[in-house]
């Protein structure tokens, strides 16, 4: 089936709906074709491919509310999962909060297609360039993955918006060893293909590696904290997660209560943009709202939620264009730089630690921030502005609102990561450097 | 399921004359139930259904999956699959060794089937949850229940002649409760989890589950002491016991996270390929897979390579005793698959993955257990935890935790935490009781991140000399 047709069937399902007295209908077919390589040990471990066609219809009667969602090309089935979903709403209590859906004819940018992304023909040789250049830095052993990624959207709307998008990007996952104990880890996520170095990202995670010597046990105690684009996108990524109206109003966020509050230092801004330049870029949102740029953290300032047009009318405000079907989430973070480096961060730094990166981050509470991390890769001990030694075996167990609270420093140079599950949503930021945080380790 | 379309994929894959090949089919019937403060904000229906190849071919292995049922596309994934093999030219080649094919069906039968209930019951039951907290007169403002119910059908084939038929219902209650009394906040999770019909709701017991827990956390809030950091005799409860039998065993023991393959993203191990028999524990580290246990959340008969589901001891008396295993582990590492190669779906590849996973009882009771300790700690459950990427140093933060004094319970514990290393873990357990709990949970691994579901379980033990703090 041809791109137009696609766009005429998510009319036709709306159009079918309608006919049938629901109010609110949105239809959104998504395709994606998708390759992954993962390696490991120096060498190729499986070559993944994946197709899809999904669509996702949205039914809104009477103040009630239904998805139905069906897989592949299998023609009028979608018409049978929609009778069967107006049905199903005779069930459905209303929804006292539904503040309906985008309304009117919508404007969008053009959307951006790397045209060598969905040219590309051979993964392997950008796999083999990484692994190579990573064993050159003296690495022993390289492990990774290359995602491809190719989506394409369509959206019709019984409130009036309609489009098509378009979308690709590549991200290139390197994590380097010396040894069991020495590793390095770094990743890019890229808009084109040419943007992507392989050969600097495998160099960069041996380079890290290769510094990282003879770690010995850490000590538990109040640092500062230097961190890498990996760890400090996953502490952002963790903040923009906690940005959804939907969730903070449920106590899911340390900023459920911080409107227009002071939570971080004058020069820390955050905003959500899934611009041209994102690997997870759009140009609009699931209920058809133009993607615009929206500043949650001004000067330090939590100035909004991130919302659809139900949450937004909760909060008499006008919709961030973050709709998902269900609930508004961040699509792309960006952190505004610093005027700082890696080297000046160190430089003033008495009695820190230089983090690579971290995963599995829990909470205690959300809504208090307390939380642990635990960093992996090297963790370098920095006493009076120098790197002394090499540090393994400890924790990051403090609280993110403190944390946010104490970034000291930012740096000029910025990167845009995403990385497995701990760099979820997608952002560009720059290195970080937060005093005071606490450090814990196993006994 | 259309079979035969298959049976096509199969069959254009075995003209490659790939050293192994399969196709696994899957249809997904969803439903998913949002209750938020009250108010049911999402129900949603889907048909989640595709196909996939997975081929090793010149000792490379690729994937291809699709959601499009028709014989082009099933020509166009095993296109791609052997193009993508045939590029990778490994230096050494992946094996999967060779197993006698399977020809079974197996499902789970539901006692209360989900096509006989009214679905206006399910959120009749979700409205009944959310009141009978509201009813407690406490300050709740965040009350989430997410109930989701997977009808699967599911249908494997191999290149040596496997074909086995599956079909059973998975179903799943998450709930993340916020408390606010006397300006403080307390936050919990619980998941309940199970393989068959409804009738495991009535067996939950969520809305006194749940309440009982809102009480706790409200005692905590105004009666709650400080905990001495410090070294104490800790009493264990059988979810803390599960989740570090998940986290700690089941996880080290996974072949593949050793053998390096998951390096990247979840991890490696402390345990290297030679360590069957090395000590990890006291006699009373014994550590067990089993994903035959009827109805439980983790449950499967063939794991999804078609081989057999099977109980495995990974620590037994204190030692280093089997890996979990899929083909392509077993046969790097001389060993034989144990049948524990499970996907998420239809569109990722089988990996290396655990059950139902739970230190094995003992012959205490859980009040022999207590009575015995002059001063101690009893954590009941955890909240907050982690673990290192070669699961070593591991952490957990009591939800409910009291101190015992001289063999009784006194007060509630603010916070307690446990901090400890996987080797002082297993080495600190001096006792274990006879009875058994689950806990349900989702696990997750692999890249793109899989979400697979598993019990974790354990009786209630005893561990001395543990460093607490608060």
């Amino acid at each position: 089936m041809n791109e137009k047709n696609y766009e005429d069937l998510c009319e036709k399902y709306v159009n079918y709906a309608t006919k049938k007295g629901v109010e609110d209908v949105i239809a959104l077919i998504e395709e994606t074709n998708d390759m992954q390589v993962r390696f490991s040990n120096n060498d190729i471990d499986i070559i993944n491919n994946w197709h899809s066609l999904n669509t996702s219809v949205y039914l809104s009667k009477d103040d009630k509310q239904i998805i139905t969602e069906l897989e592949g090309n299998e023609s009028g089935k979608i018409e049978n999962k929609i009778d069967e979903a107006i049905k199903k709403l005779s069930i459905i209590p209303k929804n006292e909060n539904y503040g309906g859906i985008a309304k009117g004819e919508k404007k969008y940018r053009p959307y951006y297609y790397s045209k060598d992304i969905e040219d590309i023909q051979n993964l392997v040789d950008v796999v083999r360039a990484a692994i190579n250049s990573a064993l050159n830095e003296g690495a022993k052993s390289v492990a990774g993955t290359f995602y491809v990624y190719n989506t394409t959207r369509y959206l019709h709307s019984s409130a009036g918006p309609h489009g098509k998008d378009k979308s690709n990007a590549v991200t290139l996952s390197v994590r380097a060893f010396m040894n069991p104990e020495s590793s390095g880890h770094w990743v890019s996520a890229q808009p084109q293909l040419s943007m992507l170095k392989p050969e600097e990202v495998g160099e960069k995670a041996a380079q890290i590696a290769k510094d990282y010597k003879n770690p010995k046990e850490g000590k538990e105690g109040i640092y500062d904290l230097i961190l890498a684009p990996l760890f400090g996108g996953s502490l952002v990524s963790n903040l923009a997660s906690m940005t959804s109206a939907f969730w903070a109003e449920a106590g899911q966020s340390i900023f459920s209560n911080k409107l227009n509050e002071k939570v971080a230092p004058d020069f820390v801004t955050m905003y959500d943009y899934a611009d041209d330049n994102a690997i997870s870029r759009r140009i609009f949102d699931d209920e058809g709202s133009p993607i615009k740029k929206t500043i949650w953290l001004d000067k330090g300032v939590y100035k909004t939620h991130l919302h659809n047009t139900t949450t937004a009318k909760k909060y008499n405000v006008e919709t961030t264009s973050n709709a998902g079907l269900i609930d508004p989430s961040p699509f792309f973070t960006y952190v505004e730089p610093g005027d700082s480096s890696l080297e000046e961060m160190i430089a003033e730094t008495k009695h820190g630690l230089y983090m690579v990166n971290t995963w599995y981050s829990r909470y205690t509470n959300m809504y208090t921030g307390e939380f642990s991390t635990i960093p992996r890769d090297a963790i370098f001990l920095i006493e009076n502005g120098q790197i002394k030694e090499s540090y393994k075996g400890i924790r990051v167990s403090d609280n993110i609102s403190n944390m946010l609270k104490n970034i000291n420093m930012l740096s000029k140079d910025r990167y845009q990561v995403e990385w497995w599950g701990e760099v979820e949503i997608p952002c560009t930021v720059p290195y970080m450097k937060i005093n005071n945080v606490r450090i814990t380790k196993s006994q | 399921m259309n079979e035969s379309i298959l049976e096509h994929t199969i069959n254009q894959a075995l003209k490659h004359n790939p050293s192994f090949a399969s196709v696994r089919g899957e249809t997904h019937k969803l439903s998913h139930y949002l209750l938020k403060n009250g108010v049911i904000e999402a129900v949603s229906s889907s048909v989640e259904s595709g196909y996939n190849v997975k081929m090793l071919l010149n000792g490379a292995l690729s994937f291809s999956s699709t959601n499009i049922w028709s014989k082009e596309e099933a020509e166009s994934i095993v296109s791609s699959a052997t193009k993508q093999a045939k590029n990778t030219k490994r230096a050494s080649k992946i094996d999967f060794g060779v197993e006698k094919g399977i020809k079974d069906a197996w499902k789970v039968e539901e006692k209360k089937a989900l096509r006989n209930t009214d679905e206006s019951e399910i959120i009749k039951r979700l409205e009944g949850i959310d009141k009978a907290l509201s009813d407690l007169k406490l300050k709740i403002p965040g009350r989430i229940f997410s109930f989701g119910i997977d009808e699967t059908e599911k249908i494997i084939m191999n290149s040596e002649g496997s074909i086995i038929k599956a079909n059973y219902t998975k179903i799943s209650l998450h709930s993340f409760i916020t408390i606010m009394e006397n300006n403080k906040s307390k936050q919990f999770y619980k998941m309940y989890g199970h393989t068959g019909g409804l009738e495991a709701f009535d067996e939950w017991h969520v809305e006194d589950d749940l309440k009982n827990e809102c009480l706790v956390q409200k005692k905590i809030i105004y009666e709650g002491v400080s905990l001495e950091p410090g070294k104490y005799t800790i009493i264990c409860g059988p979810e803390v016991a599960g989740i570090t039998a998940h986290e700690s065993s089941g996880h080290p023991m996974e072949a593949d996270r050793i053998l390096g393959r998951e390096l990247s993203q979840a991890g490696g191990s402390f345990v290297t390929i030679d360590s069957i028999g090395n000590t990890i524990g006291s006699e009373y580290a014994t550590v067990v897979d089993d994903p035959t246990i009827p109805n439980s959340y983790g449950y499967f008969k063939y794991d999804d390579e078609g081989t057999k589901a099977q109980k495995k001891y990974l620590y037994k008396n204190g030692k280093i005793n089997e890996f979990l295993q899929n083909r392509e582990s077993a046969s790097k590492s001389s060993m034989k698959t144990n049948g524990s190669s499970r996907a998420e779906s239809y569109d990722v590849e089988d990996i290396v993955r655990m059950s139902n996973t739970y230190i094995e009882p003992g012959d205490w009771s859980k009040e022999e257990l207590i009575k015995e300790v002059k001063k101690g700690v009893y954590m009941k459950s955890f909240t907050e935890w982690n673990i290192d990427d070669k699961r070593f140093n591991q952490k957990y933060v009591a939800r409910e935790a009291y101190l015992i004094v001289n063999g009784e319970i006194k007060q509630p514990l603010n916070r307690c935490v446990l901090e400890i290393s996987t080797p002082n873990y297993w080495k600190s357990i001096t006792a274990s009781s006879k009875e058994l709990e689950w806990s349900a949970a989702t696990c997750g691994k692999g890249d793109p991140e899989q979400g697979v579901p598993v019990f974790t379980g354990g009786p209630t033990i005893r561990l001395e000399g543990v460093y607490l703090y608060e």
